[in-house]
């Protein structure tokens, strides 16, 4: 199988889903739980991770023809989460101005990462990472979680470089606080 | 703790987790309309066009060289798409392709569905009670009835669900309809109606252009079941006293054709017309010279329903051994013979296409049967069956309720 097979056939397969309803509602059964989970574990809200599931599929459709078939259907389905997610953090950031109630939420931790059982670990990481402001739990989840450069998360939620760097280091140091209690460690 | 320390313990956020069922199904059912109407726009000139483009830049997109000589290119094409594009529209095709949209009434709704891909869909807002809904043979145009106090009201409009207007605004209606039928120019609607605080059993015709009606058959006879013949000049029906006769479109000229008919169902290009009759079976009648004759074949049982195909060359009849059936659905020459049969357990016939690409039939497997019945297309050489709407969950399907109440694709109904 060539290359350009490969591409045409994952393009034909997008194709025929959305030729058939029966073809279509397969398709979403087999591709939906790796975007629901990508974007539960990086909103933390079911409620939310539903609601951008449902808007990125509906996106996808709409720019059904910009999915080229060099990547897996859902790694294409997860990119368009991506900026559903980085339009929901500036959208939250935004909100949070408006109200001006952007205050960081620390938990009171007093165990030590070390002392704690697996459970408990990653309850800390998911309550350390819930402190964060939007706009730095999404510089974070996209360099830490997706790999991306600092400058290409910065271009998701609209900052500079700079910007992004800075808001980077103030959201490892803000989860280092949360996580490690207050001295950081 | 350092950066990569902190990364690491992010990583572990990225946990694979299942949506909700309920809610899957749920947002299935939201995006389904979504989906088809990027097939309906991926069928229509632009989106093939958008097609076409997109495989372009998959296969070219690369290098800088690359992409300079694929910007003249699209440039160059674009170009010619846009000339094709406004040369185009000016004869486009309607929605639905050749065979255009089939308009179908169905648990309250109307729909359009589009048959190459059962792509549907919903022409009204929810909760809007509409009957007798046909669509013209040329394909842009239904007229259905709706439900407005006392009676019943007549409107039209394009099959892609613009342009809803009011004809025939004196008329209040009432009562069933037999099938409403198109003029074969697509401009005027026959129906036989209940006039609310008037006769019983006219029969009107609509000019749906001017949106004006007039009665053709008198106010003394009672009438039903009308259709045209193929040069649009006259309209054949039933009197309650079952005499097929016809008239003249402008209400003049009317003669007695056949006694002890039933409705009639099509008209030839030679001048048959078909009907039929519970207790005859299948027969059709000459204009010109009165003759008569049976085209059922008794063999398979009492024929019923015929539909002659638009071009003439085939008849389409269902025959049962019982009224209450089942039905088979045969296909003969126009006088009957060599009949075939194409299709069992036919609850109705629906007749053809206006293209005579398909026959359309509501097909009710056997109760003991896995499979779920619904509306059918096939080919009259009997390939290219479609199931292209299954049975609502609700529907429990009889004689009497087909469970699509109405249905329209530019041809007489038998």
């Amino acid at each position: 199988v060539t290359a350009v097979s490969k591409v045409a056939g994952a393009v034909d397969e997008l194709h025929a889903a959305l030729a058939d309803d029966a073809v279509f509602e397969a398709w979403y059964r087999r591709t939906v739980p790796t975007v629901y989970s990508y974007l539960l574990a990086r909103c933390r809200s079911a409620e939310l991770a539903e609601e951008l599931t449902q808007e990125t599929y509906a996106a996808a459709i709409a720019r059904r023809h910009s999915y080229d078939g060099r990547s897996e259907a859902t790694t294409w389905l997860c990119g368009i989460a991506r900026h559903k997610l980085a339009d929901h953090f500036r959208a939250t950031e935004r909100g949070d101005r408006r109200r001006i109630r952007l205050e960081v939420r620390e938990i009171e931790l007093t165990a030590r990462s070390s002392e704690r059982s697996g459970y408990d670990e990653h309850l800390s990481i998911v309550e350390a990472f819930e402190t964060l402001p939007p706009l730095q739990r999404a510089v974070l989840t996209f360099v830490a979680l997706d790999g991306l450069s600092v400058a290409e998360a910065g271009r998701l939620v609209g900052k500079s470089h700079p910007a992004a760097q800075s808001l980077l280091q103030r959201a490892r140091e803000g989860f280092r606080r949360s996580f490690g209690g207050e001295d950081g460690t | 703790m350092n950066d990569q320390q902190v990364d690491r313990l992010v990583q572990q956020l990225d946990i694979a987790a299942t949506p909700n069922s309920e809610w899957v199904n749920a947002s299935i059912a939201r995006l389904l309309p979504t989906a088809r109407q990027a097939r309906r726009r991926d069928a229509s000139p632009l989106g093939r066009a958008e097609l076409v483009l997109a495989g372009l830049r998959r296969l070219l997109w690369g290098s800088g060289s690359r992409r300079t000589l694929l910007s003249i290119a699209v440039g160059l094409l674009l170009t010619g798409m846009l000339g094709t594009y406004l040369v185009g529209t000016s004869n486009r095709e309607p929605a639905g392709g050749q065979t255009g949209l089939l308009v179908v009434v169905t648990n309250g709704k109307l729909e359009a569905i589009d048959v190459r891909d059962s792509s549907t869909i919903e022409l009204l807002p929810p909760g809007t009670v509409v009957s007798a809904v046909s669509r013209s043979p040329d394909g842009r145009l239904l007229a259905f009835r709706i439900r407005e106090g006392s009676g019943d009201h007549y409107e039209v409009m394009a099959t892609d669900g613009t342009g809803r207007r009011p004809v025939a605004t004196d008329l209040t209606v009432d009562g069933e309809s037999c099938h409403d039928v198109w003029s074969p120019d697509s401009r005027f609607l026959v129906t036989g109606v209940d006039v609310v605080g008037g006769n019983k059993g006219r029969i009107v015709v609509i000019d749906v252009s001017s949106g004006e009606a007039r009665f053709v058959t008198p106010q003394t006879e009672q009438a039903g079941c009308p259709i045209w013949s193929p040069d649009g000049q006259w309209i054949a029906y039933t009197t309650s006293d079952l005499v097929l006769e016809r008239v003249r479109a402008d209400g003049t000229g009317s003669e007695r054709l056949a006694t002890d008919a039933g409705g009639a169902t099509s008209w030839s290009d030679d001048g048959w017309i078909y009907w039929d009759n519970p207790d005859r079976g299948v027969n059709r009648t000459q204009v010109e010279t009165r003759k008569t004759g049976t085209v059922s074949d008794p063999r398979f049982g009492t024929g019923h329903a015929p539909a002659l195909a638009p071009d003439g060359t085939q008849l389409a009849v269902i025959y049962g051994v019982q009224r209450s059936g089942p039905w088979h659905l045969y296909v003969s020459a126009p006088d009957g013979s060599d009949a075939h049969r194409l299709a069992s357990d036919v609850l109705i016939f629906d007749g053809w296409s206006a293209d005579g690409q398909y026959l359309l039939f509501v097909w009710a497997p056997p109760p003991d049967s896995v499979e779920t019945g619904g509306l059918v297309a096939l080919k009259p050489d009997g390939t290219g069956r479609r199931l292209i709407r299954r049975f609502d969950a609700t529907c429990r399907p009889t004689d009497d309720s087909s469970c699509f109440r109405d249905i329209g694709w530019g041809q007489s109904r038998p």
